[in-house]
């Protein structure tokens, strides 16, 4: 089946579809509670959920005789309102002065037992109620159907749509409470707008991914997006999209292994939708480009071998006629011996150095202009460092040794003409002049 | 001179901590230290970078001419109070007690000489009556004198206080200067972030003037000058921002 | 056959110290234990344990981490059970200490690196760090679970517990963690008290924060494994926070803190135990005891704290009454 036709087909398109719809609106509320710093919330909320379904489950057996349309929405009903009871009851734990984390952690687990307890009422007396309810617990995005998609669709439209609205006020009251409260935004209302989109938000999830993996479709499209972007309504959009993006893959992954060649194995979505997600976040929080974690590393490292480099350079700048044996520079200590070699090789290649003979060593035109260059930064700072910054000679030129190599061409701008184009530095060594290179 | 306390190029680059940029002091035994400078300077940085919250870049800091880490028991250090939990279950006499802990035994339990050193720091900070309060009922004068007298009950020899003074009444702003003077007159050193301008000239002998780099450590009276003064709180040289601002992206890995 | 079967609550109580006495004068003599003492053993431990727990992870604001250990848990008993069936080829549920200790040091260890990382290299802030990880690690669990071993129970186990199943080989494995709990908290009472209140005073005089923050996880994890046949791993957080919260309303000291919370506790599974029995007996009503258990413990907090909201709302009352008499007597005089 090509990939189009999973959208078509009856049997797929109802749990794509609506898992699809419903990872769009927990990723995006999920990045407006990364953003508040409350991503867990949504946990305790989410497990507040079960026994909202159980009892849910059990009122419409008792009072409607288990008709399918009640047993259909009234669970989801029962199921907001526990959340919306459970917000409540931390709000008035924060208020008795408990901490959030405390508070947090009591109303999940409470509200699960009371669930469970009911769970194993009707694990004996209601076995299809208790069927149902693990449907709830575990997600089962496999057994959604049409009706699904519409109603979920809808449910994640009005999420979309409320987010859209009060987008900018929502912005104002994340970053700046105090000042969107001045210009009339009221917290209350800011808050109240947030618990609903999480706690409808959380109720669209359940069916599909189950109570205790929703927390999970939440957090993770918003760390990928972070990474990328730091615009807000950007953000929020990129984490919609990358939710739907790893929805898609995770059905993907299922139907593959589903379907398998050799071997079938029936994986529920929810998880493999988590692990994908998590496993991409993970890589994003390495690789983004703006602030991936090793690729800050590799800047690092590069200008820790540009230091090595202007180093040797400077030190060949003292006696600029002599030639030098790699044996001599590995006795100076500039880097390991392998470094050592490869930064040669890089400043021979960038036509500063010329090789005399196999290890020999000789600085070029080119070569002694970039090193009088950066003693030029050297002494500038030393200079800068005594005149301005009234530092102690003996001090400053451990200091220089760093900034050299720091020192843009419009900071050397500013250097020369707030020292009036010096020629000596304090120690009495002449400042090269600036040649083009 | 015999030095208390002496840091030598001292850095600290990290983003989210105000820069400390080759910072090198010596002060000798028995002074009254003033850190001061203007927001962001740094001055909460040096006190951590010196107890080793915070790790420095570079540089190295000695306590009584030995490593930060071997001249331990002789340092008391008493931070802001922002991070403190007010509901904590547990009582003033408890928290001045932690100051014993270098002393107790294997179990670390609580012995009557401790107790009884502990009691003597609350009398000296005229809170002896509220030794079994919970913290959580004492004003930001007391709660603030529960904590010095944990230092004291360290029996250490140098004392880095952060804004001892801030938001506390001046009945205990007059005790603490009380007791910062009698230990002064003991041997002791300390060295305090302060943050008002006016009184330095009447509790401290020296300071350091601090902005994200020396402007100058020494007596009062040759370094607390008007020029000086402005030189710390006067506008940031501002090729130096730049440097310094481009050092952090470089040293953070961010692009330039 | 069991001697409480049929019993109502109030004659539970008669047969569970008609029991105990039997066994203290016989000296333990051909006393077997039946399943709701069994039951009774375990809950009592397993409070112990969460009580000492619970008052240290509360105070340093870690019970979030305390549940997110609780879910990556389950990865550390799915791997230790694949690594049984692919070694041993035993049954699931035979407890194997070993096996047992290598669960709870591999997820506290992971859980608490991969967490941190988050933190520290990455810049994440606290909750998404945590939530983060433990989700990812409880989704590579519930993977592992349906792709290897298509045990659907083990999940519902570890969530659900099931108490009522619970041997001997459970009153050992949960007395033992009550021991390591009790030994920890008499070794470490001091040190985990200046490390929850102030980590910055703690580092200066000379705690090793590294040690200590690892020990209180691999301890949470241990008990939360450990709690896995009993209550389930999610529902040991009921054990953890609710006592504290209710001891909390009583007292101010610390160590009458944790006792007060492993009595309130301890007394809450006694009563759910009685309460499980007397619904079977008198109503036929096969409820899980594991989460009746979890329920009372958690109730014992609002309705502690509602006690004592009606106590202090009559005392004032009675005050108001006895000023008002006394104004009236005084302007009669």
């Amino acid at each position: 089946m090509s990939f189009l036709e999973l959208f078509t087909d009856p049997l797929s398109r109802g749990p794509l579809i609506a898992t699809l719809f419903m990872s769009i609106s927990t990723a995006l509320v999920g990045a407006i509670a990364f953003i508040r710093k409350k991503s867990l919330v949504a946990e305790t909320l989410s497990h507040a959920t079960f026994p909202g379904v159980a009892f849910g489950l059990l009122a419409s057996f008792f009072f409607f005789s288990g008709n399918d349309l009640i047993l259909f929405y009234l669970p989801l009903l029962f199921a907001f309102g526990f959340a919306i009871l459970a917000q409540a009851l931390v709000e008035k734990m924060l208020k008795e002065k408990k901490s959030a984390d405390v508070s947090l952690c009591y109303i999940l687990s409470f509200l699960l037992a009371i669930g469970v307890l009911v769970a194993s009422y009707m694990q004996h007396s209601h076995v299809m109620l208790f069927k149902n309810l693990q449907i709830f617990f575990y997600g089962q995005a496999a057994t959604m159907h049409d009706t699904h998609i519409y109603i979920y669709g809808a449910l994640s439209l009005l999420v979309a749509l409320v987010a859209l609205i009060f987008q900018r006020a929502i912005k104002f009251s994340c970053f700046d409470p105090l000042f969107s409260s001045s210009v009339g935004i009221k917290s209350w209302i800011m808050k109240g707008t947030f618990s609903f989109l999480l706690t409808l938000s959380i109720v669209i999830g359940i069916r599909s991914v189950g109570v205790v993996l929703v927390t999970g479709m939440m957090i993770a499209p918003s760390v990928v997006a972070r990474a990328f972007t730091k615009k807000f309504s950007t953000f929020l959009l990129a984490s919609s999209l990358f939710g739907a993006l790893f929805a898609f893959l995770g059905y993907i992954v299922c139907y593959l292994l589903e379907n398998g060649a050799e071997s079938t194995y029936s994986v529920p979505i929810g998880p493999a939708i988590i692990v994908i997600s998590t496993l991409v976040a993970f890589i994003s929080l390495l690789f983004a480009p703006s602030n991936g974690a090793i690729i800050k590393q590799m800047r690092k490292w590069r200008f820790q071998k540009s230091c090595i480099l202007e180093n040797i350079l400077k030190f060949f700048w003292k006696t600029p006629c002599q030639s030098y044996h790699l044996i001599h520079l590995k006795k100076k200590q500039f880097a390991s011996f392998s470094i050592l070699l490869f930064a040669l090789f890089k400043l021979v290649k960038q036509g500063y150095l010329k090789k005399e003979g196999l290890f020999e060593y000789r600085l070029t035109e080119d070569g002694k202009k970039k090193a009088a260059y950066i003693v030029r930064l050297h002494r500038l700072w030393e200079l800068y460092l005594i005149e301005y910054l009234s530092s102690e000679v003996e001090k400053v030129h451990q200091s220089a040794e760093l900034i050299e190599h720091i020192i843009t061409p419009e900071i050397e701008d500013k250097l020369t003409k707030l020292l009036l184009n010096p020629k000596v530095d304090p120690h009495m060594q002449p400042i090269p002049i600036k040649e083009v290179l | 001179m015999e030095s208390s306390l002496k840091c030598d190029l001292l850095n600290v680059y990290y983003d989210d901590h105000p820069v400390l940029f080759d910072v090198s002091f010596e002060i000798p035994k028995g002074k009254l230290v003033a850190i001061i400078g203007p927001n962001g300077a740094g001055k909460s940085t040096l006190l951590k970078s010196i107890v080793g919250t915070i790790k420095p870049l570079s540089g190295t800091v000695e306590c009584f001419s030995l490593p930060f880490h071997k001249a331990k028991k002789k340092i008391a250090y008493v931070p802001q109070k922002e991070s403190i939990d007010w509901e904590f279950p547990i009582t003033v006499l408890e928290v001045v007690l932690m100051g014993r802990y270098h002393q107790l035994g294997l179990f670390k339990w609580v012995r009557k000489c401790d107790k009884e050193a502990a009691i003597e720091a609350l009398k000296l900070l005229e809170i002896e009556s509220l030794a079994n309060r919970q913290i959580g009922e004492l004003s930001g004068g007391q709660q603030q004198r529960v904590f010095i007298a944990r230092a004291l009950v360290q029996q250490a020899d140098l004392y880095l206080l952060d804004e001892p003074f801030a938001a506390v009444d001046a009945a205990t702003e007059a005790l603490l200067i009380d007791i910062f003077k009698k230990l002064k007159e003991k041997g002791k050193t300390l060295v305090i972030v302060h943050h008002d301008l006016y009184s330095v000239e009447s509790i401290f002998d020296w300071v350091i003037l601090l902005n994200n780099r020396l402007i100058g450590c020494g007596e009062k009276e040759k370094w607390f000058t008007p020029e000086k003064i402005s030189q710390t709180y006067g506008k940031k040289e501002e090729i130096f921002s730049d440097v310094i601002s481009q050092l952090k992206k470089t040293k953070s890995g961010l692009s330039l | 056959m069991n001697p409480y079967f049929g019993k109502d609550f109030l004659s539970f109580f008669f047969t569970l110290f008609s029991r105990v006495f039997e066994a203290f004068f016989k000296k333990g003599e051909g006393v077997e234990l039946v399943s709701d003492e069994i039951q009774i053993l375990v809950l009592m431990f397993t409070s112990i344990s969460c009580s000492i727990l619970g008052a240290f992870l509360i105070l340093k604001k870690k019970a979030m981490l305390a549940n997110s250990l609780s879910h990556t848990s389950l990865l550390g008993i799915v791997l230790s059970y694949l690594l049984m069936k692919g070694i041993f080829a035993q049954k699931m549920l035979t407890f194997n200490p070993a096996l047992f200790f290598l669960a709870s040091f591999f997820t506290a260890l992971l859980t608490i690196f991969l967490t941190n990382s988050c933190k520290k290299i990455f810049k994440l802030h606290e909750e998404a760090s945590v939530g983060l990880i433990f989700t990812f690690l409880f989704a590579l669990a519930l993977l592992l679970v349906s792709l290897f071993t298509k045990n659907v129970h083990l999940g519902v186990e570890a969530i659900m517990g099931n108490i009522d199943i619970a041997d001997s080989i459970d009153v050992k494995l949960s007395l033992m963690i009550a021991l390591i709990n009790l030994a920890a908290l008499f070794l470490f009472f001091n040190d985990y008290k200046i490390f929850c209140f102030d980590e910055t005073f703690a580092k200066i005089v000379g705690c090793s924060l590294v040690f200590l923050e690892y020990l209180l996880m691999i301890q949470t994890s241990m008990t939360a494994i450990g709690a896995f046949r009993s209550v389930g791993v999610f529902l040991f957080l009921v054990f953890l926070t609710a006592p504290y919260l209710a001891a909390r309303l009583l007292s101010s000291e610390l160590k009458k803190i944790i006792l007060y919370s492993a009595l309130i506790s301890f007394f809450s599974t006694i009563f759910s135990v009685a309460f499980a029995r007397h619904l079977l007996s008198v109503y036929d009503l096969a409820l899980s005891t594991g989460a009746l258990s979890a329920t009372c413990v958690g109730a014992s907090y609002p309705i502690l704290g509602s006690a004592l909201f009606i106590k202090k709302k009559i005392l004032r009352l009675s005050y108001k009454e006895k000023t008002k008499e006394k104004k009236k007597e005084e302007s009669f005089a």
